[in-house]
């Protein structure tokens, strides 16, 4: 068994310190995925607390079946996601979305251009197909294998090779017609 | 192209959450405490509508299953009766046959009072159901008699 085996079985138990170490590990990149779909802050952070405490109330029910403790709470994060949409149907507009976003740049003399240039991939991930935007994210920013991602998204692994090359082609599409309107 | 995508794509790591947000967020989860028991637990039950229902439709059912239990010596004999399917073949047998023979009996009353009739019309001697003879009287019949409107008189006071 090994260290987060451990950590997971004392949560199960009822260990909320156990927890609280799952959630400093996974926050961020569920953050990352839920805001990257849905593109508010607000809405993110009242997703991600949900898909947390929606995690804890149901720990015992987690069982290892190949796939990671993180492919489980992606699971919950992308049921909530979908849930989110089904209800809310948020439309997401760039100008509003730049002021919030958080981004931690390392080299702050070119954060501002890299900001709005990464605003405007994120603006237009959140136009395609929600198993598209889930494919990137999930690959290229959260860096999980093909594999993690088919457990999450109940597809096979081919499938997934798939929808991530009309992902990425349709977004080359949506930014370089961007780019031609704006020149 | 695609590279270039990629690498943009990869540099959205930066997002980051409010470091505000995730340490109120892991305090409010973290006190909110779990229910200790795993998979069965009587609040998680009750919290569920479709299983309170189910718990509701479930005393309905042993009350009147009850209900009936307590009633059901009472009605025993009967219902034993009732379900019996030696005293339901016999009862229905007997049926039969009582319908038979009422029928036979009323057959048989219905078709001698055709023969009696058949035999008045037929016979000369029965004077008031003869065709022929009541034809052959037509002729002596004094209808404006007197006497005959005093006999009607007479016979209207007998019956009314």
């Amino acid at each position: 068994m090994n260290d987060e085996d451990q950590i997971i079985a004392k949560a199960q138990n009822g260990d909320s310190v156990a927890f609280g170490v799952l959630y400093d590990r996974y926050s961020r990149q569920i953050y990352r995925f839920v805001f990257l779909k849905i593109g508010h802050v607000h809405d993110t952070e009242d997703l991600t607390h949900q898909v947390f405490l929606n995690a804890w109330q149901n720990i015992q029910n987690y069982r290892f079946q190949g796939f990671p403790f993180s492919s489980w709470l992606y699971r919950i994060a992308h049921n909530a996601v979908i849930d989110f949409y089904r209800t809310r149907k948020q439309h997401v507009d760039i100008e509003m979305v730049a002021e919030d976003a958080v981004y931690d740049f390392p080299d702050h003399e070119e954060s501002i251009d890299r900001k709005n240039q990464l605003e405007t991939v994120r603006a237009f991930l959140v136009k395609l197909e929600t198993d598209q935007q889930s494919v990137l994210v999930m690959k290229f920013v959260n860096d999980l294998s093909n594999k993690e991602i088919a457990g999450i998204l109940g597809k096979s692994e081919g499938a997934v090779r798939v929808i991530q090359h009309r992902a990425l082609k349709q977004l080359k599409g949506l930014i370089e017609e961007h780019e031609r309107a704006n020149h | 192209m695609n590279e270039q995508i990629i690498k943009q794509l990869k540099e959205l790591k930066a997002i980051t959450p409010r470091e505000a947000f995730l340490k109120n967020s892991k305090t409010l989860i973290l006190a909110s405490g779990r229910s200790q028991t795993p998979a069965f637990s009587l609040r998680y039950f009750f919290k569920r509508p479709v299983f309170g229902a189910l718990t509701f439709a479930v005393i309905v059912l042993l009350v009147i299953v009850t209900g009936f239990w307590n009633v059901l010596p009472i009605a025993k004999p009967a219902v034993s009766s009732i379900l019996n399917p030696a005293d339901l073949s016999k009862e229905f047998n007997d049926l039969t046959i009582n319908i038979q023979l009422k029928e036979i009996k009323y057959d048989q009353a219905v078709n001698q009072a055709i023969a009696s009739a058949v035999v008045e019309i037929g016979d000369n001697k029965t004077k008031h159901l003869n065709r022929s003879l009541l034809e052959s009287e037509a002729p002596s019949l004094n209808l404006n008699d007197s006497e005959s409107d005093k006999i009607n008189e007479m016979l209207n006071q007998v019956i009314f």
